[in-house]
């Protein structure tokens, strides 16, 4: 696993106009500009380094990334939701999000023995080229699946947790087997 | 070089403009498959064979028949980019008088392709033009079938075609080399192993086949319907000019561009477009050919418009003539009237600030999207961005895509090593920082309702 120092030197060497703040000895909150197109992107980055060990998924403990600026637009009626790849929430933090969806975890694409650098940001320089296109055309061109419904079956409140989510449990975020009835 | 083995080198050449890169997957999309090419020639044989039937008002009189127009000179297209429809037109050289009357020769070819209830084509949509009969086919193409007669002691291939226009009761002959013209084009357009290389290096990133493979790909599997596989032999594959020349790509755009006007925007309906044979005698004219494909399109466009220019100085319309046969006059129905030509002049600024915009805006989906869609039509934008999308995931797939430290992703030479996750270890000697690896948007969508 990477220490978030390592990750915070290896930021601060590859990217070095990005700003870095540490709140907690095991967290990092970056803070810089992308522009893959025209646009010019404020983007923030959270990471917390987990404790071993924690047991936790490798969507419970990636990297957090929002757009701060400008703020992502939504495209109403688009059969693709409103805005795709995306977690409106999520279970570390209390901040609204939305979250970029990155990586397949099941496929171990993003894991805490990875850089930040050359996977976290090229993958969201590249999530805000597909946006842009999907805002375009409301097709979204990039690679991508959504993560399958769970709710299909199961209880209200799991349902109403998916909802929130952005069709993505809660359970799947945290990698805990929701109770069942 | 063969690209599907050397990625790396390919990776390296392939540093195309995104702009330039759009519009060529543009172009691309307009083309016509090899297959829909020899499904054409087999219609329009098909069709001269049942003009030369027994019983025929033409019986045993029809000489032959070739391709004319943009099929000769391979810079045809679809007419819809979504589906396979696109139009042929052909010559049929008939053996009569060659002062036939020209209402009783359309007349009669008339008849001889709708023949009697049961034939062929009877329940087609036929319709006789003022030089032509267009068969429409149930898959939508149509097939312009232009009678003529050689004229005896004329250079080769000239011939006279039969006008007439019932509205007006216009009735004439005119002389004309169709045929000339196909060979003098295709003799003279510029082709380009540059541009050959980089269009073809573009189709493969994004389709994932060559030019040569698909053409492979394509022909075994209409072979193997008839033919045990060890008994088929891949044929050597003849590369049209369409894959080859820049001017000849830029014709194709220049075409759906006129079409697209033509069809769609209301100060143009009813009125006629420029002829596909007057735009390609001018193209052969431009200068020196760009392997720049927009730089092409602009100049061929630019060229056009001086012309007209010199016209309208002189008030008079454009002539241009066929330089495989002098007296064959190209602009003899368009323009009618110099207000069609300055249009079509308007038209032409349109196209050339458009795409100077685009150079200079450089690759922004909004931007690519809106141009491209005004320019050429229908889904114009929507294939450019899916395309740059798709080269761009090959790219990633196979290491060949950088990111520049502002978050510009471009292609780049693949390195090695990536995997031991020491500080700095995915910036590659170029500056650009290399991704570890292909990744996937996943996650979920924000739902209509949500309230975020």
């Amino acid at each position: 696993m990477i220490t978030v120092g390592n990750q915070v030197s290896d930021m601060a060497d590859v990217f070095p106009g990005w700003s870095c703040e540490r709140p907690t000895s095991r967290t990092a909150i970056w803070i810089g500009q992308l522009q893959p197109h025209k646009t010019i992107y404020t983007v923030r980055v959270e990471y917390t380094e987990p404790l071993l060990p924690e047991g936790r998924s490798a969507l419970y403990v990636q990297p957090l990334v929002e757009i701060l600026n400008p703020k992502l637009k939504r495209r109403f009626g688009n059969a693709e939701g409103s805005l795709p790849h995306v977690y409106v929430a999520h279970p570390r933090t209390n901040r609204s999000g939305p979250f970029l969806c990155l990586f397949d975890d099941k496929k171990s694409q993003w894991t805490s023995e990875d850089l930040i650098s050359n996977t976290t940001i090229p993958w969201t320089s590249n999530w805000l080229s597909c946006y842009e296109s999907w805002l375009a055309t409301g097709t979204w061109f990039g690679t991508g699946k959504h993560i399958q419904t769970e709710s299909s079956g199961r209880n209200a409140i799991s349902a109403l947790m998916e909802h929130y989510n952005a069709t993505t449990s809660h359970a799947a975020l945290t990698r805990y087997a929701p109770p069942t009835t | 070089m063969n690209i599907t083995t050397n990625f790396e080198e390919f990776a390296r050449q392939l540093d195309i403009d995104p702009v330039e890169a759009a519009v060529m997957d543009v172009a691309r999309a307009l083309q016509i498959t090899q297959t829909m090419n020899k499904q054409a020639e087999s219609h329009y044989r098909g069709l001269a064979t049942h003009v030369d039937r027994p019983g025929s008002p033409f019986e045993d009189l029809v000489d032959e028949i070739y391709a004319s127009g943009s099929f000769a000179i391979h810079a045809a297209t679809r007419s819809r980019l979504k589906r396979d429809q696109h139009d042929v037109d052909a010559v049929l050289e008939l053996n009569c008088p060659a002062d036939s009357n020209p209402e009783w020769v359309i007349g009669e070819l008339y008849k001889a392709i709708r023949g009697e209830r049961g034939s062929k084509y009877f329940d087609f949509l036929i319709e006789k033009n003022s030089r032509c009969v267009t068969v429409t086919y149930p898959d939508g193409v149509t097939v312009d079938l232009m009678p003529v007669v050689r004229l005896i002691g004329q250079p080769e291939r000239v011939a006279v075609l039969f006008h007439h226009k019932r509205e007006t009761g216009d009735s004439y002959h005119k002389v004309v080399n169709p045929k000339g013209f196909a060979e003098y084009f295709n003799q003279h357009v510029e082709t380009s192993k540059t541009f050959q290389d980089r269009f073809d290096a573009r189709r493969y990133l994004v389709d994932g086949e060559t030019y040569v493979e698909l053409a492979n790909r394509t022909a075994s599997n209409s072979t193997r319907v008839t033919l045990e596989k060890a008994d088929t032999q891949p044929m050597p594959v003849h590369v049209p000019l369409d894959q080859k020349s820049a001017r000849v790509v830029a014709l194709q755009l220049i075409k759906r561009f006129r079409d697209k006007r033509y069809r769609k925007h209301d100060d143009h309906r009813g009125k006629r477009k420029p002829p596909s044979i007057i735009i390609a005698a001018i193209a052969l004219d431009a200068g020196p050919v760009n392997d720049n494909l927009v730089d092409e399109v602009i100049a061929v466009a630019r060229y056009m418009r001086r012309l007209i220019r010199k016209a309208e100085e002189k008030l008079r319309p454009l002539e241009v003539r066929n330089p495989a046969h002098y007296p064959d006059i190209f602009t003899d129905r368009w323009p009618e009237a110099r207000s069609e030509q300055q249009l079509w002049s308007s038209d032409l600024r349109t196209l050339v600030e458009q795409l100077e915009t685009l150079k200079r805006v450089g690759f922004d989906p909004a931007v690519v999207q809106s141009v491209l869609t005004d320019l050429f039509g229908e889904k114009a934008g929507d294939i450019a961005l899916g395309a740059y999308h798709q080269a761009q995931t090959t790219n990633l797939e196979h290491g060949t895509l950088g990111m520049t430290p502002s978050g510009k992703l471009t292609p780049a030479k693949p390195t090695s090593g990536l995997a031991a996750p020491t500080i700095g270890a995915g910036v590659a000697s170029s500056g650009l920082i290399m991704p570890a690896r292909a990744n996937t948007n996943m996650g979920g969508t924000i739902p209509d309702d949500n309230c975020w």
